[in-house]
């Protein structure tokens, strides 16, 4: 045994059996760990409003109609007079200075195991323009009596928001800024904000019910199922979304009586429904600010300091940290967050991260972790603020790939304030409040830098790497995980020469190779991104156009309002007027 | 590897078959690598079982960008390395104690039968100090390079390449003579 290889090839030649039996009940432990957390996630709320907000629906129509009825149970009877208007109705609640509601959520789940699943749970709700919210929630146990959940308060004076999450003897407490508060205020539009729930149902195409009654009021009923509806009495779905809402409004007060959403869906877990009720409101309660104070920590609660991952101030502070601990921005501020510190953690040599690293050593993986994850408080709280902006659907973007300290006029984040404006922080920190157009400008600006040009080139060299490499254009060429999945899926099939070079090469030599001839196509995808960021109007056919396509349009977008610029099947550019162009694409559907 | 992103993608989706695909994959290598860290396959057959456990649960951590490979690797190095401190396995074990019987006679609860190599290396590599063993594992089995071995180890590459030297040499005196007879038998 005298070289280096010899030990080389005594490792790889050293084998190491399975045993089919064993190996079939390792598969199964995992398998079950899979499906348990799958199935206990709706099962085990950690908070009531984030399992309601996040919760999956299935499209059982006729269940649910039975469902609705098991649950109202009561008369209704319908006029053709109608004379309220929802207008009217916002109007009259915005008068009011505090309410009470109670409510329920069911969900039903059929799980893709074939079992059943689901919960229900209740609520009461207080709520006050002036001091804030207060919720008490539960669910029902398996024995049909219920188990406390949580109590939330949100004081809009102190702003701040405690939850006290009782099966896990919790006291969360989190000090807010203004969008922190502003946002705990709409989490509260499912258990019976009635302004939320009316300004949601004024959103969508809705229709007039009629008259009814319940419980002895004359009602006028409300109902939409416009499936793009977003009231806060229904839920985001994944696939096969349908919805129903309605809300009863008291003919002679103009105030709601009562008010239900129905939605139904599927999602990897199954099929779901779900109903959601807000009824027994009461108007104009007296209250005092004190209504919205918290209790004192229960005994042997555990006390939290939670985070407003909502605040402006959070990110900036996150983000200086980055470059303390770091020397460099994240390059992604969603991914999972122990895996992204720590990987920027050993990389790094400032000299922040050099005495953390002499801190650290020694310890267990375990104790470093936590060690981190302290020293990098605010980095994480960056994440948070950034998830934040996506789970309030304001478009944020994070370009801390490109962008650096010095960059004072490149933009680093931004995100949507309203439909003229948005937020945008800058590579030295400082932040600004832009136009869509000012943006668009910005942000053509970061990506023409560092990964070089995108231009009508860059779509073409894509498409031809595409091509080489699968042997045909990709079905879609919108950034993001399904169109890297198509990728992989294509190249994984394909046998043109490139693929099957690549496919030969082993270890790191493969990966190298493999991630050098992603590029073009990435790049392909940010120009497409770019298009759309400027509103240039683009398109992509790729899912119907083949390279022996000459005279079909496989990317196109607009140059200026009488000229768009096409790209067809077989690689060749012309620029055409939008007649020719809507003639071209009119051909594709034949 | 864009086959590995594929089928990451596919586990994101929930289909359980890029789960096995998965599993199926990298079992073998893992449970290798577990081996000659820990010499004692009871002890790897356990590692591996909860990274792959732990694994299965971490579909929404886990994303599309890195390497799966050296995402399951690290999770085997930072188990071995909790087990290593925790409680009574904080003892080096020693030759004599070591479970790494070759043939199929741990009873029908094993997962992993041992090649006589692999016990023989196995075997060689608890003599060594456990950086330089997890240095030498990494570089001849799964072919990682020093400084991504640096970076796991958070250490600097001139501290991973003296480990491997070192380590080598007390290696080829622990295995000289008994190997040269194995490899060319």
């Amino acid at each position: 045994m005298r070289s280096a290889d010899d030990i080389r090839r005594l490792f790889k030649n050293a084998e190491l059996g399975i045993h089919p039996g064993a190996d079939e009940r390792v598969f199964e432990d995992v398998l079950k760990a899979r499906q348990k957390m799958t199935e206990n996630r709706p099962a085990l709320p950690e908070n009531m409003w984030r399992v309601i907000m996040k919760s999956p629906l299935t499209k059982l129509a006729v269940a649910a109609a039975v469902l609705i009825a098991g649950v109202i149970g009561l008369s209704l009877w319908r006029t053709t007079g109608s004379g309220i208007a929802l207008a009217e109705v916002l109007a009259r609640v915005e008068q009011v200075k505090a309410w009470r509601s109670t409510g329920s959520y069911t969900s039903t789940r059929q799980k893709a195991s074939g079992k059943p699943g689901g919960f229900e749970a209740r609520f009461t709700i207080l709520g006050s323009q002036e001091y804030g919210f207060r919720l008490n929630g539960g669910v029902r146990d398996p024995n049909g009596g219920w188990i406390p959940l949580s109590e939330d308060y949100v004081s809009l004076q102190k702003k701040t928001f405690t939850s006290i999450n009782t099966p896990e003897k919790k006291y969360v407490r989190v000090k807010l800024g203004d969008a922190g508060a502003q946002a705990q205020q709409k989490m509260f539009g499912p258990y019976g904000d009635p302004v939320a729930i009316i300004k949601g149902i004024m959103a969508c195409k809705y229709e007039n019910l009629g008259r009814s009654t319940i419980n002895g009021v004359e009602v006028e009923g409300f109902h939409t199922t416009d499936p793009n509806c977003r009231s806060p009495l229904t839920v985001d779905l994944l696939k096969n979304q349908q919805l129903e809402v309605k809300l009863w409004v008291d003919v002679k007060t103009r105030l709601p009586v009562r008010s239900e959403g129905l939605t139904s869906g599927r999602d990897e877990g199954g099929n779901t429904i779900s109903h959601h009720l807000v009824n027994n409101f009461e108007w104009d309660v007296p209250v005092t600010a004190a209504d919205f104070d918290p209790p004192p920590v229960p005994d042997g609660y555990t006390v939290v300091n939670g985070l407003d991952d909502r605040d402006e101030e959070t990110a900036i502070r996150g983000l200086k940290q980055c470059i303390e601990l770091f020397g460099s921005y994240l390059f992604s501020a969603a991914q999972g967050e122990a895996e992204t510190l720590l990987s920027a953690f050993q990389k790094s040599e400032t000299p922040t991260a050099l005495r953390l690293k002499e801190e650290v050593r020694g310890l267990t993986e375990k104790e470093k972790r936590n060690k981190l994850a302290t020293a990098a408080w605010d980095v994480r709280r960056f994440m948070m603020f950034y998830r934040a902006l996506f789970l309030d659907k304001k478009d944020p973007f994070y370009f801390g790939t490109f962008v650096t300290p010095k960059d004072t006029d490149k933009v680093l984040l931004r995100w949507k304030l309203s439909d003229s404006e948005y937020r945008v922080i800058f590579g030295d920190l400082h932040a600004e409040t832009v136009s869509p157009e000012k943006l668009a400008e910005l942000e053509a600006a970061v990506l023409d830098n560092p990964p070089g040009l995108l231009n009508e080139e860059t779509a073409i060299l894509g498409m031809k790497q595409c091509v080489g490499l699968v042997g045909n254009y990709l079905e879609t060429i919108k950034y993001g995980e399904d169109a890297m999945g198509m990728l992989c899926w294509a190249y994984l099939k394909s046998e043109t020469p490139a693929a099957k070079k690549m496919k030969e090469l082993t270890g790191e030599q493969r990966s190298s190779s493999e991630l050098d001839a992603e590029k073009p196509i990435f790049r392909l995808m940010w120009f497409y991104v770019r298009l759309v960021q400027d509103k240039k109007d683009p398109a992509y056919h790729g899912k119907t156009v083949t390279p022996k396509d000459a005279d079909k349009v496989l990317m196109r977008w607009k140059v200026s309002d009488n000229e768009y610029r096409v790209i067809f099947g077989d690689l060749h550019a012309e620029t055409v007027s939008p007649e020719k162009l809507a003639e071209l694409e009119a051909a594709l559907s034949k | 590897m864009i086959e590995d992103k594929l089928l990451i993608f596919r586990f994101k989706q929930g289909r359980n078959g890029a789960l096995r695909q998965i599993y199926d994959k990298y079992k073998v290598e893992l449970l290798k690598l577990s081996v000659v860290l820990t010499g004692d396959v009871n002890m790897a057959e356990d590692i591996v079982h909860d990274v792959f456990v732990k694994f299965a649960q971490s579909s929404e951590r886990i994303r599309l960008t890195g390497s799966l490979k050296s995402y399951l690797v690290t999770s085997v190095i930072n188990r071995i390395r909790n087990y290593r401190r925790d409680g009574a396995r904080h003892c080096e074990t020693s030759l004599e104690e070591v479970d790494l019987r070759s043939s199929s006679d741990r009873g029908p609860l094993q997962w992993a039968i041992l090649g006589e190599q692999l016990a023989l290396l196995s075997r060689a590599l608890q003599g060594l100090p456990y950086e330089q063993r997890e240095v030498i594992s990494l570089h001849m089995e799964m072919d990682m390079t020093f400084r991504r071995i640096a970076t796991l180890q958070n250490a600097s590459l001139n501290t991973v390449k003296g480990r491997y030297r070192y380590g080598m040499e007390k290696l080829r005196s622990v295995l000289n003579g008994k190997v040269e007879y194995e490899i060319r038998r």
